[in-house]
């Protein structure tokens, strides 16, 4: 006999406690509502052939977190026309931007801090949303993303330097 | 001067940073989309001789003391409340059938584990032919229970069968 299985009320089922925290995670990727919006409705589209493979997770969190960050960065190639990573492998260099203690003197607004944000590349803006939003550590983002912990540690030193850079430039 | 570590208090910032709510309909929305890109899959298959196609059975019954109710003929079964207890449906089709809707139609007081308050259910699936299985996991939250609903649909074809849940009577000592 045929064990008739409700697929896609289980794959509703398995996805719709994760959409409020993928919104979330995509509205720090995007800065933006309706792209944070779209951007899951692609994601949960893109993954119906998969759902065998996602209903077989025992934590599908992750795997679909993971799953956003790739398709928000192969977006953001596409958009871009550049890799967004080429820096990932240069070795860290002494930063020569503003430091700490200069940064903190600073009266700097949500606003100003978000449109910052938004001035960096895609891969830069991702590895701020996870490590330093949403509290990932790099450990745990190298695991997920398989990502070697070097390249994530300088993605990271990288993309908080281009922060400091942003937030000195804005207005 | 430790560059490596983001300062605390832009940590902090970032960190607080307002995320809005999404659109009251997101949730919807983004369901609706997948069942949408689910059908468009399906819609090539669906062109063929869907009357034909429909000719599906149903057997509802033959487990946990599911029978035939003597006073109106319909299909019954009897659960002991607040217990999760599973209810079979075999749909049996003469050949393939892909892309059916099933449609489930719960009474109050009635639910399905893992999907509390829903009180109706739809989605689709492919039936193959001959037996095609379909538990439920049913639980009777509250109420004497009523009539369950479910139908098998294929383009305009639609079959509907109802079961009659029964809350079973506690027995008093007394």
């Amino acid at each position: 006999m045929t064990m008739l299985f409700p697929r896609s009320a289980t794959f509703d089922l398995v996805l719709r406690p994760h959409l409020e925290r993928l919104y979330r995670l995509a509205f720090r990727f995007t800065g933006s509502r309706g792209a944070a919006e779209d951007l899951v409705q692609e994601l949960c589209v893109r993954l119906l052939p998969r759902d065998a493979e996602l209903r077989a997770l025992e934590q599908p969190g992750p795997w679909l977190a993971r799953s956003l960050h790739n398709l928000y960065v192969d977006q953001a190639r596409r958009q871009a026309r550049y890799p967004v990573d080429a820096v990932d492998e240069l070795p860290e260099v002494e930063d020569p931007t503003p430091g700490p203690d200069q940064l903190t003197d600073l009266q700097i607004s949500a606003e100003r801090i978000g449109a910052a944000l938004m001035e960096l590349p895609a891969e830069q803006r991702a590895v701020i949303a996870w490590h330093d939003i949403e509290g990932y550590t790099l450990e745990e983002l190298a695991q997920s993303h398989e990502v070697p912990l070097g390249t994530l540690k300088s993605r990271l030193h990288r993309a908080r330097a281009a922060l400091r850079v942003a937030l000195k430039a804005a207005p | 001067m430790n560059h490596h570590e983001l300062e605390p208090k832009l940590k902090e910032r970032l960190r607080a940073l307002p995320v809005p709510p999404p659109s009251a309909d997101y949730v919807p929305r983004v369901l609706g989309a997948v069942r949408q890109a689910r059908r468009r899959a399906w819609r090539p298959v669906l062109g063929a001789a869907l009357a034909a196609s429909l000719a599906v059975g149903v057997g509802i019954g033959a487990w946990l003391g599911q029978r035939t109710d003597p006073a109106d003929g319909a299909l019954s079964v009897t659960l002991a409340q607040g217990v999760v207890s599973p209810v079979r449906l075999v749909f049996r089709a003469p050949h393939d059938l892909q892309g059916v809707e099933i449609h489930l139609q719960l009474p109050a007081g009635v639910e399905l584990a893992g999907r509390p308050g829903r009180s109706e259910l739809r989605w689709h699936a492919d039936l193959q032919a001959g037996s095609n299985q379909l538990e439920l996991p049913v639980i009777i939250q509250g109420g004497d229970g009523g009539v369950l609903t479910a139908s098998v649909g294929l383009g305009q074809d639609r079959k509907q069968f109802a079961v009659l849940v029964k809350a079973k009577k506690e027995v008093s000592n007394a």
